[in-house]
């Protein structure tokens, strides 16, 4: 099983990174909160979040910008249930409706920066017109870069804030639901009974790019 | 005790650093969805997704793999010493006008409670583990 463990300093318990758990010492079987992020290009993050920080090597090291594995899945697991989205298809096809165990889940991918989110699709919060009826479950389609449309009533969200932006549902959020970032045979490896959704676009392996400018 | 690879592996994972000791209350999911200033009823639509910490922890807790698991005894083997990759413990924090990234490289974006940190692959691919604090919140970059 390759992948990275883990220890604190407070403990000296061994943490899988994968499952975020740990596996030997006094914490054994205590489990880290799994948070969001974004895998963006840079420009991307930045027009985002234009007050971002940054962090730098705080020895003063430099690093080259490194070639970036292309064949990678999105990995979601919701306590014991895992599902996984080659990232290859999910560009193809911008967004995939899915259960994660018995919660229903979209993952939409920007097909230019391929920045990947997932959300519930069966929590919105309150809407702008408070009046407006709020569907118990969303199936989503893609609706253009950052863009879904949920076919219950129409409304388009942004899938970059997970917020609705026109139509009735206008103003309300959606539930982000985090995933791990990881190869095929290594998520197959932590999460094996977890469903794989599409297919690598890529006939050698690992695939990469180079980044340029 | 065994500390493997993550060159052959490619795992991003954040995480509350010390989650087990807080006193987090679960069930809250509703309320990171609650948009706040629309009681006008024009809401600005260019808002952020209001993201609070105290709700920011409780709402993932519920959304994290957890369960019992097994680990391959036999395939789980040393790769390099430990502490063979020295893990960023007190980020150098910079302003991204400060920095010189190329547009397409990638970055691994974090934003709790309106504070947005960038951590770049470049860094990350060798330092593979930033221990920080974004938006109130402790936590764990790791690649």
């Amino acid at each position: 099983m390759n992948a990275m463990t883990l220890w604190d300093h407070q403990t000296k318990s061994v943490w899988a990174q994968p499952w975020g758990m740990s596996i030997a010492g006094e914490l054994k079987g205590t489990i880290m909160t799994l948070l969001p992020y974004s895998l963006a290009p840079w420009s991307t993050w930045l027009a985002q979040h234009p007050n971002t920080t940054v962090v730098e090597d705080e020895r003063g090291k430099v690093f080259l910008p490194d070639l970036i594995p292309l064949d990678y899945v999105i990995g979601v697991s919701i306590k014991t249930d895992a599902s996984t989205f080659y990232v290859a298809s999910l560009q193809a096809q911008g967004v995939g409706n899915d259960l994660v165990g018995d919660r229903p889940i979209v993952v939409g991918v920007n097909p230019v920066t391929r920045d990947v989110r997932v959300f519930l699709r069966d929590q919105a919060g309150t809407p702008d017109d408070e009046s407006a009826a709020v569907p118990a479950l969303f199936t989503f389609e893609d609706a253009g870069p950052d863009r879904i449309r949920d076919l219950e009533t129409g409304t388009i969200w942004d899938t970059s804030r997970g917020l609705a932006v026109e139509g009735p549902l206008r103003g309300a959020p959606l539930q982000q639901v985090p995933y791990i970032t990881s190869f095929d045979w290594a998520w197959a490896d932590f999460f094996p009974d977890s469903e794989f959704w599409g297919e690598s676009g890529l006939s050698d392996r690992p695939g990469v790019i180079e980044v340029t400018e | 005790m065994t500390f493997s690879p993550s060159k052959e592996v490619m795992f991003l994972y954040l995480a509350l650093r010390n989650l087990p000791r807080l006193p987090i209350s679960v069930g809250i999911i509703g309320l990171i969805a609650v948009a706040c200033g629309s009681a006008a009823g024009e809401a600005d639509v260019n808002r952020p997704h209001p993201i609070l910490a105290a709700e920011y922890t409780a709402a993932f807790e519920a959304l994290t793999p957890s369960g019992a698991r097994t680990i391959d005894a036999d395939r789980y083997r040393d790769a390099t010493d430990v502490d063979n990759i020295a893990p960023i413990y007190e980020p150098l924090i910079v302003a991204a006008s400060n920095v010189d990234l190329l547009p397409a490289e990638l970055v691994i974006g974090v934003e709790i409670d309106g504070e947005a940190r960038a951590y770049p692959h470049r860094l990350m691919q060798f330092r593979e583990m930033a221990n920080d604090v974004v938006g109130g919140v402790p936590v764990l970059v790791s690649w």
